[in-house]
């Protein structure tokens, strides 16, 4: 080895040995880990607009035509059919649903998906500095309102649930047990009142999360506390129906004129909506249009072919009064269409179908961007008439009870005169008319116990009740979703 | 260095070399904890020039056909299903005036058309594969060339895989100190996906499914669809799926290296190594304007994914070698480097006014997708000690210590050490030996312990993410973020630690040779997708969750039964057995398709319901406990606590075989070569998800011949519960003993026949060698299973094998070769 090649040798040994520390550090550019994040105020906007998302998590499609997990809290009230057989036939059997069943895997995954995002960003925005108290409380009240919404969700399907608020920083903590349905509402009632000192304003057409929207989920929380299973009483019949007097009195919202308005593209989040899914054609599309319509398959509309998701049974369409006009032609419900682009032709269907979420527009461009009504005025006013009607005894004659569900009765009926009183059973059946298929119904009969009697026209106890596309009458054990198997078996504790 | 198999041409591989103890795999590091498969590209050879040319032409066919219904068949079973409603079915019932009614039946029901839907949508698939090979060298250059074209169609209609690849590999002695080589592959490929989305309604999956009595298209030219019949599932039909829809896949690449070797002195020689790798994948998507629930509803979507993954290894060492008398000494030690990036760009377009311009005109397109960018990158640092010691040939004795580094574990855990010692003693060379060598010509005992790393985790996952989304706010998008990963700060690197202990034995010169080695491989630190509860937030995160063991035996034996002048024949079987057991996951159980993961079991059994018959009519008050009625599936109420719910599934079977064997024979007559290799593998279950409907009770598709031997009152020995209408409930819970199946196969995988021209006769051509032949592949198989291919997976490897959803049906294949060397 000559010297050259020592010098060569040993400069190469200490090229290798000083190695370059930082070779191995990692440079993500695709997203922006949280320990980085809520530096800036458009980081804590997006954070806030992320924790809206789940309010989305089951109006996906599934497997299979017109198939969706959210149809379920439709078929499993029994007032409902699914046109295009092939999916979900235990739920409108309601018979042997088992925890296996992908659809409480869903309903569950929809309630804590979204609620870690909750509690991700009101942590963090809670520290953060780098915008004034006002403007923070602003996002905190949207945040506080979200998650009194999924927790809602959550305890009423499945009851008794882990409770967590705060985000999920190690491993080593992950089975919680279950926690009290109490224990629970107190956090969405303590969520909802930190939400009404936000100062979120009364409406907001942007679609976020307004004062509106706060006091009108509070009230049906407290009408739903008053019911079962907390069976809590007059209290809190007296705070719903106050908490509803306040949305009604504020002067911000009203019942739209015509049933059509609901579907107006132009009075989204106005007026009678309150708080709404929000859709568009470019980023997030709505099925409903789609799903909904005739099977088997009728051209109604350019395509017509992914339909027959979801439709009301006969026995339930029939309970209707002939002359409400909820039942007329394209209102709520349709029983014939003129062809698509062949207008003079009237196809006429032997089954109604509903007309609630049809798009004027998608009709011809075959794409839906329409938002869906996810707390409505009517919902409102109907809770203030049946709290107040509950908490006299079973009917009433308040002033704003009777107004309340005059508003809601005279729009389907133009000639009927206001009532000198109204019944608890009147309310409640003016509801199932009134919010069918809008995913609610279920809410309403667990929380009431009570189940409308399509074929004798009265409210009858839900239990023994076999409502028409049932095989079987309520049971007890179907008044709450099934706890995944999974889930129990990632988390014994949920047993 | 991390190549894609699917870029060499095969023609110029050297040798292709499994390394299995982690002794050998400690070389690879990291890159190589799943084992190693080093594939030698071969060095141009000094001495005379050669021209090689290679070509082959085949014809592939299915190897074989489902046993599906015909129209008779499918309407037979349709008639029964509306029977258990008593319904008539549309096709008989004189009020349903469905709108093709009259196109597809006579008037008394019977089918109009009869259509094998396996025949229509395959095709006799031709390929063609040529190679051409240019080698040679002198004193102190070597090089070989080669450029290869690849052109095969596939056996689905329009389905095809191309490729062009060229080949470049020079030695230069450039000075007596310095030793130069360089290669250079590169190439492009290209094919037609026509696989897409595994379980939605795709091509392959309708012509399983699709009904019998339907046309391919009808008189008026549109293709069928199988809503066309009421009641059935919508869907376009495959041969549309196949012409209308392209997913074109491809990509371009190349890779080439530089290393020079220092000779220092006779002793210690320097290597430096500077590789470079570039690969841009893309993927470009149009699915036409009329294809049923892929585009129709928009009007026709293009997509174009283009992906730029470029790569540089760098490797420095020292190797010192030296000679003692009967001591031999061997040190390599040094470090290397390996840096990679990706990135992707994908952009989309709807509603075309016309299907001519497929993806070649996204602005064509009036309403724009959502474009999608994305970059990820990683790196990999190591630092080795390799020594290794032989004494006499006899006693050799290697160890090896290294440092590995990735960049995909937290702060804390970059960096892992690992070592391995092996051992040899080849008992043959010894002097109390001599007297049976020429009875046992080689005797070696192996053995070797080692532990390896492993860092296979995708990147970022020490990270919590937010990741971007559209928030729709009013009609507007706006941004939003969501969390999608927990980063889970505590990774570290899986430890593979692996005992093998081997023996070679070589009787009569050779003549019979026998290898068999026995490992046991535990992994502990096991890094795994870790099933959250959905309460943490997150479904899943990257854990070191625990330990498994893998314990085998490998064993093969060669025999050349005859060598004379005119006839060789030599034959070789190889014997492989696997057991795995979960040791330890801190008690989770983790499912999988169809499958779960216990500790104490094996990892990789199937897991649900046991079926032991039918309801019958004498038991229906037993069965409506249940929820059943007469004529549905009966379940084994495992823990007899009067309901069938997930605690009565059970363990149904290893994916995995209980043993595999290999057979090669070869047999020359003089210029005849005759050759054989055939395949088997037995006791492996495989879960057949396509049974679970197309045998299902209500079914709305197609269903194998089969699900005619359902229940009913007067054929009631029978697993398959009576058919009703889809607006039933389907009596089958999913995964259960019927759906996996045995896989036991055994296959002939090949047989070829070759003729080398005989040497005189090349002479006289002026050729070096020439011979020709024939293949035939895939043309023998012996199996119970009733799907496509008992090789199956449709989620690639992992733990999730041996599933098989509608799987893609195999060729056999009919090969004409020709070599010819100049």
């Amino acid at each position: 080895m000559n010297r050259f090649h020592t010098c060569l040798l040993t400069a190469l040994i200490l090229f290798l040995s000083a190695g370059c520390n930082k070779f191995l550090e990692e440079d993500p550019t695709g997203f922006i880990p949280t320990s980085a994040y809520y530096k800036t105020e458009s980081q804590i906007q997006a954070a806030v607009n992320g924790a809206y998302l789940g309010l989305d998590d089951m109006f996906t499609s599934d497997i299979g035509v017109a198939v969706s997990p959210v149809f379920s809290l439709e078929y499993v009230t029994g007032y409902s059919i699914r046109p295009r057989p092939g999916a979900d036939q235990p739920w409108l059997d309601l018979k042997n649903l088992i925890n296996t069943d992908g659809r409480y895997q869903s309903w569950w995954n929809a309630t804590y998906y979204p609620l870690e995002n909750c509690n991700s960003a009101i942590a963090n925005i809670s520290n953060t500095t780098i915008i004034d108290d006002a403007a923070k409380n602003k996002y905190l009240g949207q945040l506080y309102f979200l998650r009194a919404w999924y927790y809602f969700q959550g305890v009423r399907l499945f009851g008794s649930i882990p409770l967590k608020t705060t985000p999920t920083t190690s491993l080593s903590d992950i089975q919680p047990k279950k926690a009290s349905v109490d224990s629970i509402y107190k956090q969405i009632v303590s969520d909802l009142t930190q939400a009404e000192a936000s100062g979120l304003p009364w409406t907001d057409v942007s679609g976020h999360a307004s004062m509106g929207a706060v006091k009108a989920l509070l009230a049906k929380v407290y009408l739903t506390m008053a019911g079962y299973p907390l069976q809590k009483g007059s209290t809190y019949y007296q705070k719903a129906y106050d908490k509803a007097k306040e949305v009604v009195s504020s002067g911000k919202f009203r019942l739209f004129d015509n049933y059509a308005d609901l579907r107006d593209p132009s009075l989204q989040n106005t007026g009678e909506h309150i708080f709404m899914l929000q859709h568009d054609l470019q980023n997030s599309n709505n099925f409903m249009h789609f799903f909904l319509m005739p099977y088997p398959e009728q051209p109604v509309s350019i395509n017509y072919t992914s339909s027959g998701g979801l439709a009301p049974s006969m026995a339930f369409y029939d309970s209707y009064e002939k002359e409400d006009l909820r039942i007329k032609n394209k209102n709520f419900y349709y029983t014939e269409l003129p062809q698509y682009n062949n207008p003079n032709k009237t196809i006429k269907f032997t089954q109604p179908y509903i007309y609630k979420y049809w798009d004027d527009a998608a009709e011809s461009t075959g794409k839906s961007g329409a938002n869906f009504s996810l707390i409505r005025y009517a919902d409102v006013l109907l809770d203030l008439a049946e709290a107040k009607a509950s908490l006299d005894g079973g009917s009433t004659s308040d002033a704003s009870a009777l107004e309340a569900y005059y508003e809601i009765h005279h729009r389907a009926f133009p000639a009927s005169g206001k009532p000198g009183s109204i019944s608890f059973d009147q309310v409640y059946k003016e509801r199932m008319w009134e919010t069918a298929f809008e995913f609610k119904t279920w809410y309403d009969m667990i929380r009431t116990r009570k189940a409308f009697d399509v074929k004798n026209n009265k409210i009858v106890d839900l239990i023994g009740y076999k409502a028409p596309t049932h095989l079987e009458p309520f049971k007890q054990s179907d008044l709450l979703f099934l706890i995944p198997y999974n889930e129990i078996q990632k988390n014994p504790n949920l047993k | 260095m991390g190549a894609d198999p699917t870029t060499i041409d095969p023609n110029i591989i050297a040798s292709v070399d499994i390394l299995k103890d982690a002794a050998a795999s400690a070389i690879y590091g990291a890159r190589g904890a799943n084992g190693v498969v080093i594939m030698t590209t071969k060095e141009g050879q000094k001495g005379k020039g050669q021209i090689s040319f290679h070509h082959s032409s085949s014809i592939g066919t299915l190897e074989r056909e489902l046993k599906l219904l015909d129209a008779a068949g499918a309407l037979e079973m349709i008639k029964r299903q509306y029977a258990y409603s008593d319904q008539l079915p549309p096709n008989l019932d004189p009020d349903n005036d469905f709108a093709r009614k009259e196109e597809l039946f006579n008037p008394d029901g019977s089918p109009k058309y009869n259509t094998d839907w396996q025949k229509e949508a395959t095709r006799s698939a031709y390929s063609t594969n040529n190679s051409l090979t240019f080698s040679g060298g002198s004193d102190k250059l070597s090089a070989i060339a080669n450029i290869s074209y690849k052109n095969q169609q596939g056996i689905m209609l329009n389905s095809y895989q191309k490729q062009i690849n060229a080949y470049i590999n020079i030695g230069w002695d450039i000075k007596p100190w310095f030793h130069l080589q360089a290669n250079l592959n590169g190439g492009a490929y290209q094919g037609n996906n026509v696989e897409l989305n595994t379980l939605g309604l795709n091509a392959i999956r309708e012509t399983y499914e699709f009904l019998p009595f339907l046309p391919v298209r009808y008189e008026d030219g549109t293709y069928s669809r199988k809503g066309d019949f009421p009641g059935a599932e919508n869907s376009e039909n495959p041969v549309k799926l196949l012409n209308d829809i392209k997913d074109i896949q491809g990509s371009l690449y190349a890779r080439s290296s530089v290393i020079g070797t220092i000779h220092f002195n006779k002793h210690l020689d320097f290597i430096t190594s500077w590789g470079g790798q570039f690969a841009a994948p893309y993927e470009n998507y149009y699915a036409g304007k009329t294809v049923f629930s892929v585009s129709e509803t928009q009007n026709g979507v293009a997509q174009k994914t283009n992906t730029t993954t470029g790569g540089w290894t760098n490797e420095e060492y020292f190797d010192y070698n030296n000679t003692f008398g009967r001591h031999q000494l061997d040190i390599v030690a040094g470090a290397s480097w390996y840096y990679n990036v990706s990135s992707m760009t994908k952009a989309g377009a709807e509603n075309f006014f016309d299907d001519f311009f497929t993806y070649n005109s996204l602005q064509t397109g009036t309403v724009v997708e959502q474009p999608n960018s994305s970059r990820v990158g990683y790196q990999l640092n190591s630092y080795y000690f390799r020594p290794t010691y032989n004494y006499d040939n006899r006693y050799i004795f290697s160890g090896s210590l290294r440092s590995d580094g990735s960049s995909r574990f937290g702060e804390n855990n970059k960096y892992g050490t690992f070592y391995s010692l092996s051992g040899a003693w080849r008992i043959s060379n010894e002097q109390f030996f001599t007297s049976l060598k020429s009875a046992i010509n080689d005797l070696k005992l192996r053995a070797s312990y080692g532990v390896v790393g492993n860092s296979e985790i995708g990147n970022y996952a020490t990270f919590n993410q937010l990741s971007s989304a559209v928030a729709v706010f009013n009609g507007t998008g706006e941004a939003a973020v969501q969390l999608t990963n927990f980063g889970n700060q505590d990774l570290q690197w899986e430890k593979q630690n692996q005992l093998d202990l081997g023996i070679d034995i070589s009787l009569l010169q050779s003549r019979i040779q026998f290898t068999a080695d026995y490992y046991s491989k535990k992994t502990t630190n096991l890094l795994y997708l870790k099933q959250l509860p959905s309460t943490t937030g997150y479904a899943t995160t990257w854990d070191n969750i625990g330990s498994i063991r893998n314990r085998g035996i490998e064993a093969a034996i060669t025999t050349h039964n005859i060598q004379t002048k005119n006839v060789d024949w030599t034959t070789t079987l190889n014997y492989s057995m696997n057991r795995s057991k979960v040791l330890d996951i801190n008690g989770d159980i983790i499912n999988q398709w169809a499958g779960r993961i216990e500790e104490g079991r094996s990892i990789d059994e199937f897991y649900g319901y046991t079926r032991i018959g039918t309801w019958q009519q004498s038991e229906a008050e037993a069965a409506a406990g249940y929820g059943r009625k007469p004529g549905d599936i009966k379940y084994l109420d495992k823990n007899a606590d009067g309901a069938i719910n997930a605690d009565d599934q059970d363990y149904l079977g290893h994916k995995l075989p209980k043993f595999e064997l290999n057979f090669t024979s070869s047999v020359r007559y003089k210029q005849f070569t005759l050759f054989v290799d055939v395949q088997s593998m037995q006791g492996n279950k495989i879960m057949d998800f396509t049974r679970s409907i197309m045998e299902g009770d209500n079914p709305n598709v197609n269903s194998y011949s089969s699900i005619l031997n359902s229940w009913r009152p007067d054929n009631t020995n029978t697993i398959l519960g009576a058919l009703r209408l889809p607006s039933e409930q389907n009596s089958a819970l999913g995964t259960d003993n019927f759906t996996v199946q045995d896989g036991s196969f055994i296959r002939i995988r090949n047989i070829g026949l070759n003729y080398a021209f005989p040497q005189p006769l090349v002479n006289k051509w002026h050729l070096t060698a020439l011979s020709v032949g024939v293949n035939a592949e895939n043309y023998f198989l012996f199996t119970d299973y009733t799907g496509y291919d008992p090789e199956i997976s449709s989620f690639g490897g992992g733990l999730n094998q041996g599933v098989d959803v509608y799987g893609y049906p195999k060729p056999k294949v009919m090969a004409f070769n020709l070599n010819v060397t100049f």
